[in-house]
């Protein structure tokens, strides 16, 4: 947890050395102020531990070896006692990671914050609202394992698009106009852009609105492709 | 000459072994092109829109990114294996022992009992665009040119070795060690994909003269733009890469046999 938290950290500060190296002749690029792009860094430092989990693809694991059984046998809902899972490891990084690699970010650099008391409320609902979105395209990539075996293969490519959508390698609003539109279209703007810009105080209500529809929706959407796949599914030993 | 022979024998089994399985390998190997693609693709929009970072331009800055994505890649093809979580399972599990009752090596062993063949996308979508770049920065293609890049992939590649060697050889001791390597090396390449003049200077004499993937990979690549380094990272310092280059890995290799020797099996069936 020390070394990761120290990674975290020290990649924060190359960020800031590269972000604040971008913005030495400019005052303001793509709509985004220095301090808004630092805060971006450190958001993004936050809560890169949250989305990108060592325990990913464990499900898919659970899927192909046949423990889910075990999962199914269980007087409780499978599905939900995945999320929980999920939930609860992440929230205790977000309290291990996300809230120390920001404070530092807070007091080391001028980032662009919350001015009121509702802005920094919004902003632990929009990182939790964040990490929900996290578990649900997890899982929808994880459930590529009820079709095929080679699911590893197939999640790992379509993984860094989607983090890219996301903007984990860079701001979508350094995007092109039509991909960025394509972007903020896509559930992914709730994993990391909304959270962004919750914390910079930029279109807060439509943020933490978009993010929550579409939790709802993907909520939705797993749900139905987790029954599909356990309804299909078809184990063999014991 | 024998070890050499074995590992290649270890590497070609590993790779019949890979394309058993082509849908996973060959989407394995998309899936590390896309990903080079895609950082690259980071570094353009971000240099598109401000124009320069530290008086470099956007081509400049995909070289420095190009020869350190190589070089990443090749590391990864050979070391994955003392790299990532591989090597802790190895030591937790007692499965390492194998490894001394063998008559190879034990680097030769674990590097060359599952090589990391799906890097090739990456390799090749550098390596592609790195010609490109070069070509857009004016740079003229000769023997010299050939020269400094293999000097830096060859160089980082060992300084990335050694790293991951000292990580190994820190699991070997306390069974930990393996986030030690991914967060040096993560951090290593971050810094070594942009100029070396953004960063303050403790953090730039840090990369050069501590750990020196920044010699490794900005100095070449001064010498290949015919550009001027910062203040304490002159271009003279090429005569030091593999120097300073060889001095880490004996280090590396010093602490991985002390390793060894400390290794006390954690059990078994």
């Amino acid at each position: 947890m020390v070394s990761g938290l120290a990674v975290n950290l020290f990649v924060g500060l190359v960020l800031t050395a590269v972000y604040t190296a971008l913005y030495s002749r400019h005052e303001s690029l793509v709509g985004l102020s220095r301090a808004d792009a630092l805060t971006y860094v450190w958001v993004l430092r936050a809560l890169y531990s949250i989305f990108y989990v060592p325990w990913h693809w464990t499900i898919a694991t659970r899927i192909r070896s046949g423990e889910l059984a075990v999962d199914l046998v269980r007087p409780r809902d499978a599905f939900v006692s995945l999320f929980a899972f999920d939930l609860g490891r992440n929230s205790a990084q977000l309290v291990w990671t996300t809230l120390p690699v920001l404070v530092t970010g807070m007091l080391l650099l001028p980032l662009a914050l919350p001015d009121d008391v509702l802005g920094w409320a919004a902003a632990p609902i929009s990182f939790l609202l964040g990490t929900v979105l996290g578990f649900q395209v997890r899982f929808l990539q994880e459930a590529l394992a009820f079709a095929t075996p080679s699911y590893r293969g197939l999640g790992r490519l379509t993984l860094l698009p989607l983090y890219f959508l996301a903007g984990f390698i860079v701001p979508i609003e350094f995007f092109p106009a039509v991909l960025r539109n394509f972007a903020e279209a896509t559930p992914l703007f709730g994993l990391l852009t909304a959270p962004v810009r919750v914390v910079q105080g930029r279109d807060v209500a439509w943020s933490l609105a978009v993010q929550l529809v579409w939790a709802v929706l993907l909520g939705l959407i797993c749900r139905w492709v987790f029954s599909r796949g356990v309804r299909a599914l078809e184990l063999a030993g014991g | 000459m024998g070890e050499l022979r074995c590992y290649r024998r270890l590497a070609r089994a590993a790779l019949r072994a890979d394309l058993e399985q082509p849908r996973l390998f060959w989407s394995s190997v998309a899936c590390s092109a896309v990903a080079s693609s895609l950082e690259l693709v980071g570094i353009v929009l971000l240099l598109r829109t401000a124009g320069q970072i530290g008086g470099w331009n956007i081509y400049e800055v995909i070289v420095l990114a190009c020869l350190t994505y190589c070089s990443l890649s090749c590391h990864g093809a050979v070391a994955i294996r003392i790299y990532d979580d591989h090597f802790r399972q190895l030591v937790f599990s007692g499965e390492f022992a194998q490894a001394l009752t063998r008559p190879l090596r034990p680097l030769t062993w674990v590097c060359g009992s599952d090589p990391e063949f799906r890097v090739v996308g990456r390799f090749m979508v550098s390596l592609g665009v790195l010609v490109w770049a070069t070509s857009s920065a004016g740079v003229r293609w000769g023997p010299v040119q050939l020269g400094l890049v293999v000097l830096s992939i060859g160089c980082t590649i060992l300084v990335l070795l050694s790293i991951s060697l000292m990580g190994a050889s820190l699991a070997l001791r306390t069974g930990q060690g393996i986030t030690f390597t991914e967060a040096i090396v993560g951090s290593g390449i971050s810094i070594a994909t942009y100029p070396a003049q953004i960063f303050d200077v403790a953090l730039r004499m840090l990369t050069i003269y501590v750990l020196p993937l920044g010699l490794t990979v900005y100095v070449p690549t001064l010498w290949l733009l015919g550009k001027d380094g910062p203040a304490f990272v002159p271009r003279e310092l090429l005569a030091l890469v593999p120097v300073l280059t060889a001095a880490f890995l004996v280090v590396a290799l010093m602490a991985w046999g002390k390793g060894v020797r400390h290794y006390l099996e954690n059990g078994g069936e």
